[in-house]
């Protein structure tokens, strides 16, 4: 693999880096998805984000990562069976590409032919999903992938566990990951079923102002003439972050949660029209992620008020007659609804 | 030294020759705008008689995905009883400079893993049981032979760094040669040591935002050339000259819009020094700067004629900023595998390897055993029978194109068109459910005009039909005959096309333009009897206060079916569409 751009030099995207980093500290958010124009750096910035996670432990040798000291049931079939502590290992949280084209095969996993044609065996060959579990799973161009891996995904991505009934296998083995999706939103719609399954999305745009060009390009051009020099000056920087990232996922647990922030959270989604519980739900938990990454006890109407137009941008019922934007409307009520919470337990 | 005089049309051609060979891999490429022709071609043989990499590769515009991306080595697999992966053209082009053919053909997927390659050098394979990641650094020379409205992929272009046209170069433009490989050797040990200034950088950053590029990799593109530009000089130091042809290969041809004269028009936030002085004439902080004169200068050393060019161009690529080819082909030449089954390949279809393989595998150890008993030679190889042979399914789906024709005209009163619009966004917003398509034609005053290609996105439909004028004559006829085309298109695209015409059918203008009524209908009854013959299915909706016989009489010729609705809004327009279509 090439090396990759730290994740710390990218200049502004200030939304989409947060929304990776909160997926980062709490997987079960639920992905990301990240829509925009050419040049906004969607690609790079995810890309960035695989170099900077910090290291999980799983059972050695496992092909899922199953997590050694999880409990029994969830975990893959070798992992579940009661035995001694397992060995472990500690391994980067995995991030898999899911290129476009890829055969479903592939992601889903299949009979591995060498064993079956030469040792006569019925083995299974994990595929895309194996791999990515407890990890990310990104898929670039997210709105051009073809109708049928779209489809082993959202079944995949809800139930958290990969079902495969084909060639005489019968498996099923835990796929718990984020899935982040990046894509040009005039190129094609996703499709709304697949849309829901993000947790948080974000617009990126073009930085116009050129000072901040300026510093693109400076970057860029020292990256691109020494790459192992680039990192290794960012490397503090990274790891101050993954550092951060890491002590976030060991404290989540421990963060507190209001009850006038499950009441705030209720009220946005029912003022937004929201579909469902999932909105609320990622409102909280993300709110509590951006809690536990700035080292905070609670999650503070703040936490919510930043982390609100990621979850609800893309929930909004879609009403093509409405001109205004979905972060135009999302902005609308919450400027309203904080205004009165501030109104009401101001003085 | 600047503008010292105009460089002759070839010597921007050249340069972008000795670039590409210096930093071809870090620079993405070249979109080149030229008609095939012995000028394209001296150029392509600069490029490699200057690069001193490995010859170039050239990629067709129809390649299948399998064969760019490598799959599974069939021979081999076969031969060795284990799936064996063969690296794919990309993979086998890594560290060549690679020509894409008829790059505004290019299917979307093709430059989905052209633009992966060219930005990460490598690429990840995930098919066909076999699993990779193969480099594939590339520089890509995309060979843009569109006309009118085809262009390569906006994608494609914004990573390849420099824009060349040689549209209108001919044989005779030709000139001498001014670089030699050993030129190149040489920059290629300074380049590294080549400095660029900051004022020079910033400068490119406000060019490029004065020329209306939202992108910042031609920027960076612009900023590399300017590098190299300054190492084929010998020189360690970017001047001036290097920047303003950093500005003509990479930035001008890109422009969306050309700064009109001193005043950058860049619209930056309102910032705080800003509404500071709103009142003040806007007295510039900076003096008329060294990007403007490099502009004029860079403006003034352009061929004549290229100006006007770009301006009518990039209004166009506004207009469909993502290449219309790749969003039409993008199912056209691969139907979805829908499965597998037993067949006998001599009948054709495709074989699927891995499944007759996994058919075989159960077999072997009895075949083996067979055979030996049989007393014939037992060999180690695969022994696969007919029985085993696997085919692939594949189902081409039938796409659906809605194609709204809206009559715009004084006559079909403004209302209707806002109608129109709403019931255009709102079948598209269940459109992309289904993942049809629409289009919207709309005809007023002398022409019927396609406002909205065949597209799948809200967000680029809203866009269009923001901007949609109405008022005007009635020019029916030239609307049908535009709608025929398009389902002549859809037809050689494997679309179904479905129109719906909204209009009160007063047809007033005729095919040569004249005005008149009974020339009108006339015309238009014509085209009308055309479209009905061809493969497509229509709808008219009678948008009239009180309904007329002349839209239902349309509606008969076109054998299409008719509705009146002068009270409609979107909503009963989308229901009634939906209703009446299949």
């Amino acid at each position: 693999m090439s090396i990759a751009y730290p994740f710390t030099a990218i200049v502004g995207q200030d939304d989409m880096r947060r929304a990776l980093t909160i997926a980062a500290v709490d997987p079960g958010i639920g992905g990301v998805l990240v829509l925009g124009e050419r040049g906004t750096g969607k690609s790079t910035t995810i890309r960035a984000l695989a170099a900077l996670l910090p290291k999980i432990d799983v059972v050695r040798d496992c092909a899922y990562h199953c997590d050694p000291y999880a409990p029994r049931p969830g975990l893959c079939d070798r992992c579940g069976k009661p035995k001694d502590t397992p060995d472990s290992t500690a391994v980067t949280i995995p991030v898999v590409d899911l290129p476009l084209g890829s055969t479903e095969d592939r992601v889903v996993g299949a009979l591995d032919i060498e064993r079956a044609l030469v040792n006569g065996e019925k083995a299974f060959q994990p595929g895309l999903l194996a791999q990515a579990n407890r990890g990310f799973l990104y898929v670039d161009e997210v709105n051009l992938l073809e109708d049928h891996i779209v489809d082993a995904l959202l079944d995949v991505a809800a139930s958290g566990e990969n079902v495969v009934e084909r060639e005489g296998l019968s498996i099923r083995h835990p796929a718990r990951f984020v899935l982040v999706g990046s894509g040009n939103p005039e190129e094609g719609e996703l499709r709304p079923q697949l849309q829901d399954r993000f947790g948080l999305s974000v617009d990126v745009r073009t930085p116009g102002d050129v000072p901040t060009r300026v510093e693109i390009i400076r970057l860029r051009e020292a990256f691109d003439q020494d790459r192992p020099a680039f990192r290794k000056k960012w490397a503090r920087k990274e790891s101050a972050l993954r550092r951060k990232i890491q002590a976030a996922r060991e404290q989540l647990d421990d963060v507190d949660t209001p009850a006038v922030l499950l009441e705030t959270a209720a009220k946005l989604c029912l003022a937004l029209g929201t579909d469902g519980l999932r909105g609320e739900l990622t409102l909280v938990r993300s709110a509590r992620a951006l809690a536990a990454l700035e080292g905070k006890s609670a999650a503070t109407l703040k936490h919510l008020r930043a982390m609100a137009p990621s979850v609800l941008r893309h929930r909004l019922r879609r009403d093509p007659l409405d001109e205004s934007s979905a972060d135009i409307r999302v902005e609308r009520v919450i400027a309203e609804l904080f205004q009165e919470s501030v109104d009401d337990g101001g003085s | 030294m600047v503008a010292a005089e105009t460089p002759s049309p070839w010597e921007d051609a050249e340069w972008a020759a000795a670039l590409i060979a210096l930093t071809g891999e870090t620079l993405g490429g070249v979109h080149l705008r030229s008609p095939p022709g012995p000028v394209r071609d001296y150029w392509m043989e600069r490029v490699e008689n200057l690069s001193k990499q490995n010859p170039i590769r050239k990629i067709p515009a129809n390649i299948p995905e399998g064969r760019l991306l490598g799959g599974i080595d069939l021979g081999a697999t076969l031969q060795h009883g284990r799936p064996i992966a063969e690296t794919g053209m990309l993979g086998e082009c890594h560290r060549h400079i690679v020509i894409a053919a008829m790059a505004e053909r290019l299917p979307r997927n093709t430059v989905h893993h052209l633009c992966t390659a060219l930005d990460h050098g490598a690429i990840t394979v995930a098919r066909d049981g076999i699993e990779t990641e193969t480099p594939a650094r590339i520089a890509l020379i995309a060979s843009d032979e569109g006309t009118e409205d085809e262009n390569a992929h906006a994608a494609l272009v914004d990573r390849l760094g420099i824009a060349l046209d040689m549209t209108n170069l001919g044989i005779h433009d030709v000139d001498e040669e001014i670089f030699r490989r050993r030129e190149i050797e040489r920059a290629m040990e300074m380049l590294d040591r080549v400095t660029l200034s900051e004022e020079h950088l910033t400068a490119l950053a406000i060019l490029t935002t004065s020329l209306g590029i939202d992108s910042p990799r031609p920027t960076l593109a612009a900023a590399k050339v300017a590098r190299a530009s300054a190492a084929l000089r010998h020189s360690e130091t970017v001047e001036e000259e290097d920047v303003a042809r950093a500005l003509r290969l990479c930035l001008i041809p890109r422009a969306q819009q050309l700064p009109e004269t001193a005043e950058p028009p860049h619209e930056p936030e309102p910032e705080p020094e800003q509404t500071d002085n709103a009142e003040l004439p806007p007295a510039p902080e900076k003096p008329p700067s060294d990007e403007e004169r490099l502009l004029e200068a860079a403006l003034a050393q352009l061929p004549a004629g290229l100006l006007e060019r770009l301006q009518t161009r990039s209004a166009r690529l506004r207009q469909s900023s993502t290449g219309s080819a790749g969003d039409q082909h993008r199912h056209q030449n691969r139907g979805r595998p829908t499965g597998v089954f037993r067949g006998d390949h001599r009948r054709g279809g495709r074989v699927n390897i891995l499944a007759t393989l996994r058919a075989a595998a159960p077999w072997q150890s009895i075949r083996r055993r067979e055979q030996a008993v049989l007393g014939s030679h037992t060999s180690r190889h695969l022994q696969i029978r007919r029985d085993d042979i696997h085919l692939t399914r594949f189902q081409q789906r039938r796409e659906t194109l809605t194609l709204f024709v809206v009559d715009a005209s004084g006559s079909a009163a403004l209302q209707r068109l806002a109608e129109a619009k709403g019931a255009v966004e709102l079948l598209l917003a269940d459109c992309y459910v289904r993942r049809d398509q629409v289009a919207l034609i709309a005809f007023r005053d002398e022409q019927a005009e396609l406002l909205l290609p065949p597209t799948r996105s809200l967000v680029r439909a809203k866009k269009t039909l923001a901007a949609l004028p109405g008022g005007g004559a009635t020019p029916m006829a030239a609307a049908l005959d535009l709608t025929r085309d398009m389902a002549e298109r859809a037809g050689k695209q494997g679309t179904t096309m479905q129109y719906v015409i909204l209009t009160d059918g007063a047809a007033n203008v005729a095919l040569d333009g004249t005005r008149s009524r009974e020339a009108g209908t006339a015309d238009a009854m014509a085209a009308a009897r055309m479209l009905a013959m061809s493969p497509s299915s229509g709808l008219v909706i009678d948008t009239a206060q009180r309904p007329q016989p002349r839209a239902r009489e349309l509606a008969e010729t076109l054998r299409g079916n008719y509705l009146a609705l002068p009270q409609a809004d979107a909503q009963t327009l989308n229901r009634a569409i939906r209703a009446a279509t299949p």
